[in-house]
């Protein structure tokens, strides 16, 4: 049996969780957990390991998110790199960030380096 | 998973599976092939509208291999099932692929390294199929990969998987086990491979035997998906008929036929409906037509197969019911049926099941196979259980759903 998770896209103005992007979490360097891969399947983005059950769904932002997450880049310089290129969404690029990160840190799809 | 899906009408419901479960099975069954004309599109879309309730279609899909291929249909049909189903399917779809992506990458580890230690080697069933006849990586979910050597070289084999990882277990006595060694297993990229090295493509003892010498007449190769490397396996008559063996063989007493198996028989006739020599198949190997037949009074044969085979379709009862009696499930299961109930479902199952597991087309009387045969298949297992009792309980062989748990 296969538990579908779905990770509905982040609402755009949504405040930030104070202990998600806290300056100690802007320092963690995350990296792909081994075996975890992201696929495009009719134009919807999934994040799966293929023994798991759990399948992530994500959008294009969490898509450049996980390309961005190579265990050297922290947490900080992965926003900041989003806001440069998307400076109309910067306000909320932080959050949007952290929480996406925190989400696939709870399903074991990332871990800290 | 069982379902009764032609109740008579006024028949008792009490262990008749629910509207809703016919429908998905009647979804699956126009699923279980590959290519995706109007005609099937039509199918799917009438099938799935009788839905009412979605919540078990992809678990149903998933328990018969077919959740690739229903993905797949519904969306040429352009059927959206809620947005839950879907997404399930989606996931499932991914992971099989990933998984034959894994698989078909630590067959082309394997190959070579067989033909280096001069081992000929032929791949079986769904590895084979996967590419010959599905196309795509992923439509056919493999649970491991099957390959046919010689018996001499089994044990060979087997050494030469655990040089490559494996955890490939040699016989402690030296003698070859049933059909194939034990099974060997490595992890690879997170999934768990299990490789199965058969000398046989039958169970010693069972009716049929074809050891790699007879079965490589004329081999099928094609290439492994990404690679160089061309593998082969079992010649087209010698395929159809290995094929509808494994689907009559377990189609049996204690486990139910799983459509993948239907859709690998259609799939593969199908696909090489001119190449295979259908002379050849009425003259060896009947068994075949008579599947076929069977098949075809399920779903509707395409047309240049039907062509080919020159079957005429004919009315067959009970289409799709499955057996419900004992041992499939045990009688403290089933007491609530009644005795009347219990001995019916045992001993009198749906004709279309027993012209499935004895393999009879059809147009076959089942005069013999009702009134004779059947029953005494059922009352010999009823002594093995009678000779051990209360020691054991029926000498049940293994499901293929807990073989090789992932």
């Amino acid at each position: 049996m296969t538990k579908t998770n779905n990770l509905a896209p982040l609402p755009p103005h949504s405040p930030a969780p104070p202990l998600l992007c806290s300056p100690a979490f802007l320092q963690k360097r995350p990296a792909p957990a081994r075996d975890y891969q992201m696929e495009l399947l009719d134009g919807e983005i999934l994040l799966f390991h293929p023994s798991h059950l759990t399948i992530i769904h994500s959008n294009e932002s969490g898509a450049l998110i996980w390309q961005l997450c190579n265990g050297q880049r922290t947490v900080g310089n992965i926003v900041t790199l989003l806001q440069a290129a998307y400076p109309d969404s910067a306000a909320a690029i932080e959050s949007d960030v952290c929480q996406t990160l925190e989400l696939w840190r709870e399903h074991g799809a990332i871990e800290w380096q | 998973m069982a379902l009764n899906l032609l109740g008579r009408p006024g028949a008792p419901l009490k262990t008749m599976a629910s509207e809703n479960e016919i429908a998905a099975y009647r979804l699956l069954v126009t699923c279980a092939g590959v290519e995706s004309g109007p005609e099937r599109c039509r199918r799917v879309t009438q099938a799935a509208g009788r839905i009412c309730d979605w919540t078990n279609v992809a678990d149903l899909a998933e328990a018969h291999g077919l959740a690739p291929l229903l993905h797949l249909h519904l969306q040429a049909a352009g059927v959206r099932p809620p947005q839950p189903v879907r997404r399930q399917l989606q996931g499932l779809t991914l992971r099989h692929r990933r998984a034959n992506q894994i698989h078909v990458q630590a067959l082309a580890e394997i190959l070579p390294a067989f033909a280096t230690a001069g081992i000929p080697a032929l791949v079986l069933k769904g590895a084979a199929l996967a590419h010959l006849v599905y196309g795509r990586p992923g439509l056919r979910p493999m649970r491991d990969i099957d390959i046919l050597v010689d018996k001499v070289d089994a044990p060979r084999a087997q050494a030469c998987l655990a040089t490559l990882g494996f955890h490939a277990p040699l016989p402690l006595d030296g003698r070859l086990p049933g059909k194939h060694m034990a099974v060997a297993r490595r992890a690879d990229a997170g999934l768990i491979v299990s490789v199965e090295i058969h000398h046989n493509l039958f169970d010693a003892g069972y009716p049929a035997s074809m050891e790699l010498e007879s079965a490589a007449g004329k081999p099928l190769c094609f290439r492994l998906w990404d690679t160089n490397f061309e593998a082969c396996t079992l010649g087209y008559e010698v395929m159809l008929w290995h094929l509808c063996q494994h689907l009559t063989y377990n189609a049996s007493v204690f486990h139910p036929a799983r459509l993948i198996w239907v859709a690998d028989v259609v799939a593969f006739a199908g696909h090489y409906a001119q190449a295979i020599d259908w002379h050849q198949i009425e003259r060896r190997y009947p068994l075949v037509l008579n599947v076929l037949s069977l098949l075809d009074a399920m779903n509707p044969l395409p047309a240049e197969l039907q062509e080919q085979t020159r079957l005429k379709r004919s009315h067959v009862a009970g289409i799709g019911r499955d057996f419900e009696g004992w041992p499939r499930s045990s009688l403290a299961d089933q007491h609530r049926k009644g005795w009347s109930r219990i001995l019916r479902d045992t001993f009198l199952p749906s004709p279309w099941w027993l012209r499935l597991h004895y393999g009879l087309g059809s147009r076959h009387s089942l005069f013999w196979h009702r009134w004779l045969i059947h029953p005494l298949h059922i009352l010999c297992l009823a002594w093995q259980v009678m000779k051990t009792f209360p020691r054991s309980p029926v000498p049940r062989p293994p499901s293929i759903y807990e073989e090789h748990p992932r």
